[in-house]
């Protein structure tokens, strides 16, 4: 049962890369400005994912240190990036 | 002055102990340190402890928690399901939902909660405290959001002092 | 015998956890406009984030305590992500598709909103 535990987890990481492929598209060519934000914000948590996923794999939690340091980083970061973009719309 | 002090450094405490993740003496004296260093450079304002309602407070803020995790594991299975229908009856709107809150606090944590609840997203609150919401579901949300947003705003009054209806903004 | 059973609940806990992440991305590129995507994203990613954590957690690959601190702090932060990328939308005018009522544009505009907010600032 752990062998299967521990290609359920390959599997489960090698979806995530492929969903944060899929995301990095669509930040690259968006319909607009918001769409690419959500999908950078969509890329911060599905890192989170497999930074967790990791964590799991290894058992050992070296990297979940650095999950709760992405989540704060990346919380400032979009909500920043959502207040300039509607200021900056504004002042034109 | 002294209360939300000891509050905020008594929380900063817990929240090193946590993340630290052991309750030998030396690391519960850091803890204790760092919680009042941190608490003195943040310089909390507020009110002060309040014993006579603290036992209905927490009872109402165990109350506030298990609805929202409630609304939490609601609102995820509800939207997945929503996505994975082949054609998603969407009747999209912003609908205008009064918080009910006179507090600013109040209104916060109302948005928060509405947020979270399913299939609704708090796109702007104005000066009133009227709480313009996002819902997937517009005639389904007119009915349902209103109703709970009512039940939420008397927990709130309960754990918050002066934020319920009809009372003054301090 | 006990290590089996953690093992087999931690493959369910990855699975649905696995799941939920596919559909709130699939949720993102099938939705029609920006605020209902911002449901999917918002809403069904950290879903799956909690259902790892609680697997990590009952393996024994991290101690509960900081994964009720990183899961306490997704459940708060993600309204306010919602909150703050939608209403960025609002203001630069992104529009809805099939919306049937909005009583944020029949209200007036948002500007107003600022104006009252900086005014009460100054107040103060």
């Amino acid at each position: 049962m752990t062998a299967v535990f521990a290609n359920v987890v390959g599997i489960a990481l090698a979806i995530h890369l492929l969903l944060i492929a899929l995301c990095i598209v669509r930040v690259w060519r968006g319909e607009n400005v918001i769409d690419r934000l959500m999908a950078a914000d969509l890329v911060a948590t599905l890192t989170l994912a497999v930074l967790v996923l990791v964590t799991i794999g290894k058992r050992s939690s070296i990297l979940f240190d650095t999950a709760l340091g992405l989540a704060a980083v990346g919380f400032v970061g979009t909500i920043l990036l959502a207040r300039y973009i509607a200021s900056e719309r504004r002042e034109r | 002055m002294i209360g939300p002090f000891v509050k905020a450094a008594a929380a900063l405490a817990g929240l090193h102990l946590l993340l630290t993740g052991n309750v030998e003496h030396a690391n519960v004296a850091a803890a204790v340190f760092m919680g009042c260093l941190v608490a003195f450079l943040l310089r909390p304002r507020g009110r002060g402890w309040g014993f006579a309602r603290m036992p209905l407070a927490l009872w109402a803020i165990f109350l506030y928690l298990v609805l929202i995790l409630w609304d939490v594991i609601g609102s995820g299975l509800w939207v997945a399901r929503l996505i994975l229908t082949r054609r998603p009856a969407l009747r999209t709107g912003i609908l205008a939902i009064p918080s009910g809150c006179r507090s600013e606090l109040g209104r916060a944590l109302s948005a928060h909660a509405l947020t979270i609840a399913p299939g609704e997203m708090v796109v702007a609150i104005d000066e009133d405290g009227v709480l313009y919401t996002h819902c997937l579901d517009a005639d389904a949300a007119e009915i349902y959001a209103r109703e709970h947003q009512k039940r939420r705003c008397r927990l709130l009054s309960r754990i918050i002092p002066n934020s319920g209806e009809g009372a003054k903004e301090a | 015998m006990k290590e089996e059973l953690v093992a087999a609940l931690g493959i369910l806990l990855v699975v649905v956890g696995t799941s939920f992440s596919v559909i709130s991305v699939v949720g993102y590129l099938r939705l029609p406009d920006v605020y209902t995507r911002l449901h999917a994203t918002g809403k069904v990613s950290v879903f799956g984030i909690v259902l790892f954590l609680i697997a990590a957690v009952a393996i024994g690959a991290v101690d509960a305590g900081r994964a009720v601190v990183l899961g306490l702090f997704l459940v708060l932060a993600g309204p306010v992500l919602s909150h703050s990328i939608g209403s960025a939308a609002y203001r630069i005018g992104i529009p809805m598709r099939g919306a049937v009522r909005d009583d944020l544009a029949a209200r007036g505009s948002t500007g107003r909103e600022e104006t009252t907010a900086g005014e009460q600032a100054e107040e103060r």
